[in-house]
């Protein structure tokens, strides 16, 4: 036992005690590990190889250096500081310091503290007044676990210290451990990303894994093939040096850009022979290097990515399809496809046959159309940027008036569809004279004030068309940061009165099915048929009057209107008042056109609109330039908006996507990029990689809002699922970076989602009294790879993480592969596993 | 059980051990502080002091000039004169017996009869008009912008953020739960599991600058599926499912994400065997209400098993943006509330902790007095139950405003100027939790605007 002495007079000696448990198969008394660790084997235990005052024996006990005479077991400082002293060392992870004291030296220590171990100066703080005598500082070992390796030793060869089976093998540590330190080590190397570009610079990664060994060692490695060092391809450093207990290690092997036309070009990367190593069966892999000067094609992980961003997830033939024409046309293609509308599916479903819903359908039965558009549109860009806006602009069936209309909910989706590549001054006003909306947002039936009885327009939709749905609360400039006044203070886009005076804009507006002559249609419109569900499908209109309505307290007609006649001021500018001398013809009908002409000309749309765009599409903190970029698309301006038509669909969609930020690989090495991907989304996504069906053709995945806290069309508030300012508390909050969709991954949904997933893919994604409805995943093209592990965790990448799997993924896939446990397996299983550890990963979660 | 244990040695071992989180290197001397004050701890804060605090979030701003309404003739006309189609039946409203009279007679909703035995029997009072202020506010510096205002009054996502922060000129999103959280947590035995525990997902009112808020759902925490099994294949893929959470990311995004998963699940391994079998004989209500609170129930029940001598909760219970349609919708909301609030005081007392335990509502704002057809928009000062046993209860606190219309609070339409700021209110909860009255302001930064700390809490609600 190494003891360092403290006190009134510090005092230093050493007391010997065996330590019990180590790893020693050659008897030395010193542990295998640490020889192992510093190189040390043969040294004798008295010895003192670094001259520095500590035995090697000791030097063994403290896990210190014997060569290095810094390296050992002593105070680095010591202090007092009025009664307190301080006492400093270095520590060693897994080792256990006790501070103990005695009053009178002679007499039996008492241990007073204990430190666990840090790879860090460590600290004790001691009350001298009230512990007057001595104290030593005494190093000492822990087997936490009990299975005979020591907490130091399993430390540094990276095993558990507090499971006797780390990584649940079923071969206890010590066995493990002493058959790894008899055996030779075999090494293998495998590739992933096999395919690099010039013009595109993500890294494909060498894995190089060893088996059988522990000890330390370096491998041998060669580069051969079409390809030139160093010319084509950045030359990786031709050896890799493996410490103890290092299992893998894996290198980045990055393209080089020339303007030649040179063909595909290989890198061959091959195990040589070295010392402390055999060759395992993988001896070589190799690299294509993709040259856009003769070849034109991007890498599948590069469409693999861009999809990840514009649909619901990459597929197979999708990733094809933006190969043979790249993302520029691809997106271009896609403004010409059909609409893959939801509102005449969910018209054409027997009810009966799907559950029995007699007089269906119900709200959740939208979900059978949504995914059915999901799965199978031919617009599925289209698809992605209308769920987007419908969680900008949002309506919702939790709770209210729109519960139990899923017909609606859905024509209100299609309208969302139909506007997506059109222009945000038509989404606008569709919305505005949407019954769905004027139901959510209560404009619908609102009236002109009557300060008479106490009655004022309704100003819900009023303020959340400002302030969510076009300009937002403060001012903003071109690139979303806010303007400042004199004072530094933001500048707020409208007061109440602005809110007061639109309020009035929106009144006389009711059901489009109702009758405009007839005053009381403004309130019970005809309904043929009883089809109450067609109201919520029909545009409001409005009833512009006069009409004659009996008072019943007047007890006399009176003249009303139901559309405010006066004049209004919105954001600065006077709306003028209906002239009762010389009406103006459907003046209702222009005053909202009005106004709604103001609020899409304020300039803050641009920044306002496009930044909650890119934030559910690319990425969730824009840099001010990417947003600046697509404001001057929306403005009209820019290279993504030849028509020079201010709120253009199409040109947004393009700035957003073809934008550098979006595209460039640099994005994916920037720590501050990327987006976590929403809950609901993600399971869309895993449906699509694996072409999720029923028998019935159909998709009734119902109720799993629950797992996922999210569900399309069903947000609790019209603040959508989450915020696009929240900050989850720790790096992110830290930097000053915003994280939206963290808001709905908590401690309840970071397991169910996962939960979710496993039943989804173990069994089925929904469940069904009718084995037709049951929706499963087909794994059948993934099994087909089972014999060529290589290109099936290359078909996961692409299809699960965006191309984009980090190493250590990788390695811990290939790791459970090669275990015992797995031998034996059905391909299935194996399958499943990988895909079910790929899916809840990080690397998927997260589109970087 | 009254009266606040002084903290300052505590409070001194919180701060750092709030320094010390994620920063390993400084564990020693935590463990040493903490060593070095056993002893005085001990006799600080026995084991058996517990309190906890539950906020019960109303989203969407409720109508609370229906909730707590004027029943004596002549202030109950002025209230239907201005409430219009809004107005209640003077004959319906549960007349409440209050201690000491405000001039005033006053009812709570017909769907209240609850809350109504609970205030008479002295468990529960009324916080009336209150609401986000930055600093005293009269209408004349209102209109004139002579103070300072919240900012975004009126609108959804700002005034719950407010609320919850109880700092109406920042919109930064930490809550006074979670600084009172910062202060306070080291009084409890367990690191591992938050004292700030939501079963109504994420909010800012839990969030602390050191302080992370953990989510349970109805049914408690959750374990990952097929990760302890120990048959065929399972034992690597749980292995695996090990290894992939502990990757060390470099996207913020992605290690996030992985710490996450992570900490759910080292979480929920000690909450469930804490709560494991706890069962409550109280009968809750059939509603999602009553069951996040019989959830919140259990979880106090486990408090000693948890390690845990201070705790809030979150509840919420949305739905309240009643543009439209406010007297049916709230027909069926308020009896929701009332039957839920009176099931949990009803467990409280079942486990004894009736007197360490505060309920306390919030909600985003009040609501206009004036109608727009049916419906009422967004205004300001509201009304606000706080329910338990070391509550000063059948009492009215703050100033029931006159709402007869352009009365004097009325910024328009009925829009009631708040006469007590939500750090008046929340002052009086933080002091009882045991903040200290010299650490006040840290917990709410205006407080001082309103009220100078001492002996007295600023509305003398909580004894």
């Amino acid at each position: 036992m190494k003891a360092l002495y403290t006190g009134i007079l510090i005092a230093a000696s050493l007391l010997s005690w065996k330590v019990h448990g180590q790893v020693d198969q050659n008897g030395n008394q010193l542990s295998d590990v640490w020889e192992m660790r510093y190189q040390a084997s043969g040294l004798p235990v008295d010895g003192d190889a670094d001259g520095d005052g500590m035995t090697n024996e000791e030097e063994a006990e403290a896990g210190t250096n014997p060569f290095d005479p810094r390296s050992n077991f002593r105070l680095t400082n010591l202090q007092t500081v009025g009664q307190m002293l301080s006492l400093d060392w270095v520590g060693a992870p897994g080792k256990i310091y006790h501070l103990e004291h005695v009053s009178t030296l002679g007499e039996a220590w008492s241990v007073i503290a204990t430190y666990d171990g840090e790879d860090a100066a460590q600290q004790a703080l001691i009350d001298f007044s009230s512990n007057p005598g001595f104290f030593r500082l005494v190093v000492t070992d822990l087997d936490t676990d009990e299975d005979g390796v020591l907490d130091w030793e399993e430390i540094e060869l990276g095993f558990d210290p507090e499971n006797a089976n780390s990584q649940r093998f079923s071969q206890d540590d010590q066995m493990r451990i002493e058959a790894a330190l008899s055996s030779g080590n075999t090494v293998n190397i495998y590739a992933l990303q096999v395919d690099i570009a010039e013009n595109w610079s993500a890294p494909g990664y060498i894995l190089i894994q060893r088996r059988g060994g522990l000890d330390a060692f370096t491998v041998n490695l060669s580069f051969n093939g079409s390809a030139t060092a160093g010319v084509d391809y950045a030359l990786p450093g031709g050896t890799v040096e493996f410490g103890i207990g290092q299992l893998a290690a894996w290198i980045p092997i990055s393209a080089l850009d020339d303007a030649l036309p040179e063909g595909v070009e290989t890198i061959d990367i091959a195990l040589d022979a070295g010392a402390g190593y055999l060759i395992g069966t993988r001896a070589s892999t190799s690299v294509s290097i993709i040259d856009d000067e003769s070849d034109p094609t991007i890498t599948t992980r590069e469409a693999a990515r861009f999809l990840g961003q514009a649909t619901f997830g990459p597929t197979p033939s999708l990733i094809t399809d933006v190969q043979a024409v790249g993302i520029e046309a691809w997106i271009e293609d896609q403004f010409t496809q059909t609409v893959g509308q939801h509102q005449p599916l969910l018209m054409g479903y027997d009810w009966e046959l799907l559950g029995g819903a007699i007089g269906g359908p119900y709200s959740h039965h939208k979900m059978l159309a949504w995914w059915h558009q999901a799965m199978e549109a031919p617009d599925p860009l289209r698809q992605r940027m209308a769920f987007a806006l419908s969680e900008i602009l949002v309506i919702s069936d939790t709770n209210g008036g729109l519960d139990g209309n899923p017909v609606g909910m859905l024509n209100y989706y299609d309208m969302l569809l139909e506007h997506s590549f059109g222009n945000y001054r038509e989404l606008l006003e569709a919305v505005t004279y949407h019954p769905c909306m004027g139901v959510y947002l209560s404009h619908r039936g609102n009236l002109p004030a009557d300060p008479a009885i106490n009655r004022f327009p309704d100003e819900n939709y009023a303020r959340e068309i400002m302030q969510l749905f076009s300009i937002g609360l403060w001012m903003l400039n071109d690139d979303g940061t806010r303007q400042l006044d004199e004072f530094g203070q933001p500048i707020p886009t409208y007061d109440n009165s602005d809110i007061t005076n639109l309020a009035s804009v929106f009144t006389g507006m009711s059901w489009g099915q109702g009758d405009t002559s007839v005053w009381w249609e403004f309130y019970w419109p005809t309904v043929e048929n009883d089809e109450y569900w067609r109201t919520y499908t029909v545009p409001m209109i409005l009833w512009e009057g006069p009409y004659s309505v009996w008072d019943n307290e007047l007890n006399q007609h009176v003249e009303q209107y139901y559309h405010e006649q006066g004049a209004k001021t919105v954001l600065g500018v006077e709306l003028p008042a209906n002239d009762p001398e010389n009406p103006e013809d459907n003046y209702a009908v222009n005053d909202i056109d009005r106004a709604l002409d103001v609020i899409f000309n304020h300039p803050n749309v641009g920044p306002f609109i496009g930044r909650l765009l890119i934030q559910r599409l690319v990425t969730s903190n824009p840099s001010n330039a990417y947003v600046a970029r697509v404001t001057e698309a929306f403005n009209g301006g820019g290279p993504h908006n030849p028509s020079g038509v201010r709120g253009d669909m199409q040109s947004l969609i393009r700035a957003i996507f073809l934008d550098e930020e979006a595209r460039d690989a640099d994005m994916l090495d920037d720590p501050e990029h990327g987006m976590l991907r929403e809950n609901y989304l993600r399971y869309v996504a895993l449906a699509r990689a694996f072409n999720a069906s029923s028998n019935s053709g159909e998709y009734p995945i119902f109720w799993v809002n629950d797992a996922f806290s999210q569900q399309p069309l069903s947000s609790p508030s019209v603040f959508n699922f989450f915020q696009p300012d929240y900050q989850p508390l720790g790096e992110i909050r830290d930097s000053g970076l915003v994280a939206p969709e963290f808001q709905i991954l908590t401690a309840v949904t970071g397991i169910t989602i996962p939960n979710q997933f496993n039943s989804s893919i173990l069994y089925q994604l929904n469940w069904s009294e009718n084995d037709d409805d049951v929706v499963r995943f087909d794994f059948s093209p993934v099994v087909a790879l089972i014999n060529d592990q290589d290109a099936l965790i290359e078909y996961l990448n692409n299809l699960l993480t965006f191309g984009n799997m980090t190493p250590e993924l990788h390695d811990s896939l290939r790791f459970m592969l090669n275990r015992p446990e797995f031998d034996g397996q059905s391909d299935e299983f194996m399958v499943q596993s990988l895909i079910y550890l790929i899916a809840t990963s990080a690397d998927a979660a997260v589109l970087r | 059980m009254k009266g606040n244990p002084s903290l300052s040695r505590r409070q001194f071992i919180g701060q750092a051990s709030c320094a010390a989180v994620g920063s390993t290197a400084l564990f020693s001397t935590l463990l040493n502080l903490r060593m070095a004050s056993t002893a005085a701890a001990q006799t600080v804060t026995p084991a058996s002091d517990y309190r906890a605090l539950v906020c019960l979030f109303l989203a969407g701003g409720a109508d609370s000039y229906n909730f707590l309404v004027p029943s004596g003739t002549d202030e109950y006309n002025e209230y239907a004169g201005v409430r219009a189609d809004l107005a209640l039946p003077q004959a319906d409203l549960h007349t409440l017996n209050i201690a000491n009279s405000i001039g005033k007679d006053l009812g709570v909703h017909p769907g209240m009869s609850e809350l109504r035995d609970l205030f008479n029997a002295g468990n529960l009072a009324w916080v009336t008009n209150v609401g986000t202020l930055i600093e005293p506010t009269t209408l004349s510096q209102y209109q004139n912008e002579l103070v300072n205002l919240p900012l975004g009054l009126y609108s959804h996502a700002d005034q719950i953020k407010q609320w919850q922060t109880s700092v109406p000129q920042s919109g930064e999103a930490i809550g006074w739960g979670g600084r009172t959280a910062d202060l306070l947590h080291s009084l409890n035995d367990n690191d591992r599991i938050s004292m700030n525990i939501s079963v109504a997902g994420s909010n800012v009112w839990q969030n602390g600058n050191q302080t992370f808020q953990y989510s349970i759902g109805t049914d408690g925490s959750q374990g990952l599926s097929g990760y302890d099994w120990d048959w065929g294949g399972y034992p690597a893929r749980g292995a695996a499912i090990d290894s992939q959470m502990d990757i060390e990311y470099q996207n913020l995004f992605q290690k996030t994400f992985a710490q996450s998963t992570r900490n759910a699940l080292d979480a929920h391994e000690e909450f469930s065997a804490a709560t494991q079998g706890i069962e409550l004989a109280t009968v809750f209500p059939e509603t999602n209400l009553g069951s996040q609170l019989r959830m919140v129930a259990q979880t106090i029940a486990a408090h000693a098993a948890l390690g845990m001598r201070r705790q809030t909760f979150f509840v919420q219970f949305g739905g309240w943006d009643h543009h439209d349609e406010v007297l049916g919708n709230m027909a069926t909301m308020a009896p929701v509330i009332s039957q839920a609030v009176a099931a949990f005081y009803a467990a409280m007392e079942e486990i004894n902790e009736q007197n360490n335990v505060t309920l306390f509502t919030a909600s985003d704002f009040g609501r206009t007095l004036t109608s727009n057809g049916e419906g009422s928009d967004h205004a300001w000062g509201g009304n606000h139950l706080v329910c338990g046993g070391a509550v000063n209860g059948a009492n009215i606190y703050g100033t029931y405003p006159d709402l007869y219309a352009d009365n004097p609070l009325d910024t328009g339409r009925g829009r009631l100027i708040p006469t007590t700021s939500v750090d008046e209110y929340f002052g009086e909860l933080a002091l009882w939790f045991g903040v200290s009255s010299s650490d006040l302001s840290m917990v709410l930064p205006n407080v001082t605007n309103f009220y100078t700390p001492g002996a007295m809490g600023p509305l003398g609600m909580m004894g």
